[in-house]
């Protein structure tokens, strides 16, 4: 696996040569690239070596010299049930689905519960645009085997690999759930937004409770699904409508506490990710970009791009997923 | 790798213990299996069968379970 920053000539250079490649960009670039086996999706904003950035001139390129065979599929929100009869046995998935579609929102809320979900490694994000261009330009994902872009479906890429590889997906969330003594938020509803929620037991109003407790709301929420603590992060409070709304779904009947804050944002991911992300494949959440002022300031070896959400199997959020390509 | 016992996968259900050291797969599905059966305990045996299916088919849950 090589990951690279590659101007569109030398990306379609790659792509011609027959590479099998997922890729991150403006639109306009992915835009010009030739049909070949690739998937991509938009991004303008990236973790490179030297730090975050936003880049509009290259292609954030990786290249799977690993995979003996690539099927790529675009499926609607309705058919995305049907993920898993895409696995190639022994391999692993790549998904985009670009952030605010109906693909987006049923993909976070059902897709753990599809048939075969889990039987190999999903990997993937949510593709967005600049900030200053939501509302005006819809996030797209692409479809290298057409050159179609898509702003209401996600693009797999079922990936076969080379015999004794074995993917593994593992997720790097920097927050620690507080304290077991700190409030317990669980909802009676899964969904993207919420108006109240049993906080130790006890129906309350969401929003006033955020707002009267001064709870710091670029801390996610976290549910520990078995030892992987899972984010949802808040996306806004409307203390009118008393509209609480998150970046993922809050699922029913799931114990949430917040995190505890973090002394130093990009510290805490240079710490945790320690070296050797050259050769694996990651992404990383637009919040902790923003939140933790990555702009500039070096997490460690792991690059790629700074997303709307990332998927390690499930819609996750403030949170880098990696993936390795493994000899057994 | 032998698959764990179904008393055993229904204790692990039933408990908070965290899988720490199992694959993210695993224990992303033990965290739904639990939930849904909080939600629902007649559903106990059904997802008893579910994540002994899981294990049948993937050899690294087989390995993350072995030991439970």
């Amino acid at each position: 696996m090589k990951n690279e920053l590659l101007s569109v000539e030398d990306a379609a250079a790659r792509i011609v040569s027959g590479a099998v490649m997922t890729i991150a960009g403006d639109e306009a670039l992915l835009a010009q690239l030739p049909k070949g086996q690739w998937i991509g999706g938009t991004s303008v904003y990236f973790v490179t070596e030297t730090g975050g950035a936003v880049i509009r001139d290259r292609l954030y390129c990786t290249t799977l010299p690993e995979a003996t065979k690539a099927d790529i599929r675009v499926l609607e929100a309705s058919d995305l049930p049907r993920i898993a009869e895409g696995y190639a046995p022994g391999g692993m998935s790549f998904i985009l689905i670009p952030a605010f579609s109906t693909a987006h929102s049923v993909f976070a809320v059902d897709g753990p519960s599809y048939t075969g979900f889990f039987n190999q490694p999903l990997v993937g994000w949510i593709s967005g645009v600049h900030l200053d261009d939501i509302g005006r330009v819809a996030p797209k994902v692409f479809d290298g085997t057409t050159g179609a872009a898509h702003d209401n479906a996600a693009v797999l890429m079922h990936l076969t690999l080379e015999a004794g590889l074995i993917p593994q997906v593992d997720i790097v969330n920097i927050f620690e759930q507080n304290d077991a003594d700190a409030p317990c938020f669980r909802f009676t509803q899964s969904g993207f937004e919420a108006q109240t929620a049993l906080i130790d037991g006890v129906e309350t109003p969401l929003a006033d409770y955020l707002q009267e407790n001064g709870i710091d709301t670029r801390l996610p929420l976290i549910a520990n699904y078995g030892g992987a603590l899972i984010n949802v992060s808040v996306q806004s409070v409307d203390a009118q409508s008393g509209k609480v709304a998150f970046y993922a779904p809050v699922m029913q009947n799931v114990d949430y506490r917040f995190a505890k804050p973090l002394a130093d944002y990009a510290q805490a991911f240079a710490k945790q990710l320690g070296a050797g992300g050259d050769t694996q494949y990651s992404c990383n959440c637009i919040l902790n970009y923003l939140y933790g002022d990555l702009e500039g300031k070096s997490t460690g070896g792991f690059t790629g791009p700074v997303t709307f959400g990332e998927i390690a199997y499930m819609l996750l959020n403030q949170t880098l997923v990696r993936l390795e390509l493994q000899p057994a | 790798m032998p698959l764990p016992s179904p008393n055993a996968l229904k204790a692990l259900i039933q408990s908070d213990r965290n899988l720490d050291g199992a694959k993210l797969a695993t224990r992303i599905l033990l965290g739904r299996v639990r939930i849904e059966v909080r939600n629902d305990p007649a559903l106990l045996d059904a997802k008893v069968a579910e994540f002994l299916a899981f294990a049948r088919a993937n050899a690294f849950a087989a390995d993350d379970l072995a030991n439970i």
